[in-house]
């Protein structure tokens, strides 16, 4: 194997270590259990929506929505708790229902795309505006603030000493891999973003198992705005999920999903992810200016789309 | 003729990863002829080419020009005078023509560029090959075979020794040909040698004064070309008898397994068509492009949709509107566009071969074991050429790939077949193989096949009976003796039509 292949196949995996590496020496607290658990338990909620975004840019589609759809879901259900009362039995279906909306929203997005031949860019796009804005709307600019005590220790919870969003986010990734790599309906995923036609003339329902890559990233970022709500206890209408299509369709790209379908893993979104998590985690320990991590983020999703390229342009 | 060869290929010799495509090659080209360069898909002609013109560097062997050794690239070519006019014409398409002669070498006078001195040379190039070309007009309202000639002058332009011509004529009407023919004489009567590439044997017969033959990267023939007919050429290019190619034809049940009444679709492009397959039958269908063959078979497995008409599979009414449901009727398409359509390039290929049947292996997961065995066994019986059953798809050959997307149809039980161009830009050996394929498949009843084709030999060697459409519509049928050549072509152009296409002019 030459070292480039080397390189493009495994460079995700170098990367990190090396991140990790030059981070524990320039600060050896990096190191520490306590702070590798919070990189793990932060990268979790953009990691979840990064899961789901693989699907879809697998599949052959994007999805630019996620940040005000998981401020919207999250929203729902805080809304749907205060409702409810503060019962356990509430908080699981207010929670059963924000994913069920998230799966219909996404379905929305999937069938505008393909029944309505619509771009994906255009549809989320779209979807993005309008999710913001009905957030905003029914908090009026404000704080949607959780009532419920019961739905706000979730996201603070620890079970064997991990956060709960961890063991949902390490859950979630191996779930989510079984599915992509190991079904059918994966298979199928990988046809239709790598040759659409050709899927076409196989027998595939291309429709479908697009429409059905958007059901995936909705329930994904359902399952985030849960978690990410509770911990906070509260949704900001206007600054949730700000950036978090950026940070998931990183993390996907980082990891070797090709934009223009076909290819990637769930295991190279997964380390995609903490790649980020990481360096955002080293920014902050090495005082880096808040400011500047946005460029260093773009720089990194540049370069990353530079050795994938190495790889095709062979 | 002078004594020495303009320019000499030495023992030339090209690998691409493992293929070896140019094996040893060594062929001669003197000034003041033109050479017709034939052979079959994957013969190594493109590749010669590239090597002639400096665009590829050849593994082993040399390359003489006027007697000296020389290295080419791009650049050295274009000096020494040999010029490659690529299939795909390569000119900018807004600019007048004498902005296009001269791109990239304009004359220049004050630092500014000379046009007046453009358009003087480019009238005279243009008088000097007698066309009828305004070389102020943009070549965009030029037609093909004009611009053709806008590729030659650039050519002219630069003092050109040798010209290289792919393909030249793919594209022109018989007029153009007969223009381009002409200038090409010119040419070489002026002293320079042509290259004349092509696969129509009439044409190479018609122009060139010898003739080079490649077959799977070697030369099989280099000379005198007055004493052959197409045939023997034919027959030189695949290095058998035309007889042995095609097997024997199946013979055919009386029981129909598949009948389409009076379909149309709702786009215009079939009109009214109907037809029965019997069962192992090998039906052609003949056309010029955009006879509606295509358009046909994708009506019928429900990719176009039909506004009227009936399909019976086995004698039951059947109604199709996906290519799932056409599947579950037994009834599968190999596309046109192999890399497009029939294949996910960036498969392994052995998930090519179950793309199409993966329920009949798996209910909700996987399993790559079975696949693996599945495969195997049509690597086996088809001879699919692969280093493992992991390799990419992308980097097998034309022939393998068109193998895969056999096997991945016949995976599904399919009992009708519906081959759109088979045989497209697949070498001998694999075109062969998938001849027996589809001959062994309908002999032993197995299956019946529709075999869309524009390649008239394969047509009338393979099928038991040819149906031939016209803007549309079925205008004609063979079977026997029938099926031959004029026969065919007389129909596909539908006589009293083209008479019409004539006074049009």
């Amino acid at each position: 194997m030459h070292l480039r292949d080397i390189l493009s196949k495994y460079g995700i995996l170098f990367a990190l270590i090396v991140l990790v590496l030059i981070a524990g020496i320039l600060s050896p607290a990096f190191l520490k259990v306590e702070n590798i658990t919070n990189i793990f338990w932060q990268t979790s909620y953009i990691g979840i929506i990064a899961v789901g975004m693989t699907f879809i840019m697998i599949g052959g589609g994007i999805d630019l929505s996620v940040g005000s759809f998981a401020a919207l879901m999250g929203a729902l259900a805080i809304q749907t708790v205060n409702a409810l009362g503060d019962t356990t039995s509430s908080v699981i279906l207010s929670i059963l229902i924000t994913i069920a909306v998230g799966a219909l929203l996404g379905a929305g997005s999937g069938l505008l795309v393909t029944k309505g031949r619509i771009p994906p860019f255009v549809v989320t796009l779209g979807a993005m505006a309008i999710y913001r804005s009905l957030v905003l709307n029914f908090a009026n600019g404000g704080v949607y603030m959780s009532r419920s005590s019961k739905y706000s220790s979730i996201g603070m919870m620890r079970v064997l000493g991990l956060p709960v969003p961890m063991i949902v986010f390490l859950i979630y990734v191996v779930v989510a891999s079984i599915i992509l790599e190991r079904t059918k309906f994966g298979r199928y995923v990988y046809a239709i973003g790598a040759n659409e036609t050709a899927a076409l003339y196989s027998a595939i329902n291309v429709d479908r198992i697009r429409t059905a890559t958007y059901v995936i990233g909705g329930i994904s970022v359902s399952i985030s705005a849960v978690l990410l709500s509770s911990m906070m206890s509260s949704v900001s209408s206007s600054s949730t999920g700000n950036g978090f299509e950026l940070d998931a369709i990183a993390a996907a790209v980082i990891g070797g999903t090709s934009l223009s379908g076909g290819r990637g893993t769930i295991l190279g979104t997964f380390l995609g992810a903490l790649v980020l998590g990481v360096i955002n985690n080293m920014l902050v320990m090495l005082n880096v200016a808040v400011y500047l991590q946005g460029l260093v983020k773009g720089l990194i999703i540049i370069s990353a789309v530079f050795i994938q390229n190495l790889r095709t342009n062979d | 003729m002078t004594e020495m060869p303009v320019l000499h290929a030495r023992n030339v010799s090209m690998k691409f990863g493992e293929a070896l495509v140019l094996d040893n090659v060594d062929v001669e080209f003197y000034a003041g002829r033109v050479y017709g360069v034939v052979g079959e898909n994957g013969a190594g002609k493109s590749t010669l080419m590239r090597i002639l013109s400096g665009f590829l560097q050849p593994i082993s062997g040399q390359i003489h020009f006027e007697g000296k050794q020389t290295v080419l690239n791009p650049q050295r070519a274009k000096h020494l005078g040999i010029v490659l006019v690529p299939q795909e014409l390569n000119l900018v398409e807004p600019l007048r023509v004498y902005e296009n002669i001269f791109l990239g070498d304009e004359p220049v006078k004050h630092i500014l560029i000379d046009r007046k001195a453009m358009i003087d040379r480019s009238s005279e190039i243009i008088k000097s090959l007698d066309v009828q070309i305004d070389p102020a007009e943009p070549v965009e309202k030029l037609s093909t075979g004009k611009k053709q000639m806008v590729e030659i002058m650039k050519a002219l332009s630069r003092n050109v020794k040798i010209l290289i011509m792919d393909e030249p004529t793919a594209s022109l009407s018989e007029d153009e040909t007969n223009k381009l023919f002409e200038t090409v004489r010119k040419l070489r009567d002026s002293g320079i040698a042509v290259i004349f590439v092509s696969h129509r044997l009439k044409e190479i017969i018609q122009i060139a004064d010898e003739l080079v033959v490649l077959r799977d990267g070697k030369k099989v023939y280099q000379g005198d070309l007055s004493n052959f007919s197409e045939a023997q050429i034919a027959e030189m290019m695949v290095g058998r008898k035309m007889s042995e190619i095609y097997p024997e034809k199946p013979t055919i049940e009386e029981k129909t397994v598949f009948e389409v009444q009076n379909l149309s679709s709702t786009d215009g492009k079939i009109k009214d068509v109907s037809f029965a397959l019997k069962n192992g039958e090998i039906l052609g269908f003949y056309g010029l492009v955009g006879a509606g063959r295509t358009e046909l078979m994708q009506t019928i497995i429900g990719i176009r949709k039909l506004s009227s008409g009936e399909i019976f599979v086995d004698g039951k009414p059947t109604v199709i509107k996906s290519v799932k449901e056409a599947m579950k009727n037994g009834i599968v398409y190999l596309p046109e566009e192999r890399k497009l359509a029939g294949l996910v390039l960036n498969f392994e290929v052995f998930k090519n071969t179950t793309l199409m049947a993966l329920d009949k292996i798996s209910k909700i997961f996987t399993k790559p074991k079975v696949e693996v065995e599945r495969f195997e066994y049509y690597r086996k019986s088809f001879d699919i050429r692969v280093r493992s059953p992991y390799q990419i798809t992308r980097t097998l050959s034309g022939g393998n790939q068109q193998k895969l997307v056999l096997s991945k149809l016949v995976e599904t039980g399919a009992k009708i077949f519906m081959l759109d161009e088979p045989t497209r830009g697949v070498d001998i050996n694999s075109r062969y193989q998938i001849y027996k394929i589809i001959s062994e498949l309908a002999s032993k009843k197995l299956a019946s096949f529709i075999v869309i084709s524009s390649d008239l030999p394969e047509i009338i060697g393979l099928c038991n009976r040819v149906i031939v459409m016209r803007d549309g519509e079925v205008v004609g049928e063979a079977t026997g003796d029938g099926i031959n050549e004029a026969n065919l072509i007389y129909l596909a152009l539908g006589f009293s039509v083209s008479q019409d296409d004539e006074t049009r002019e």
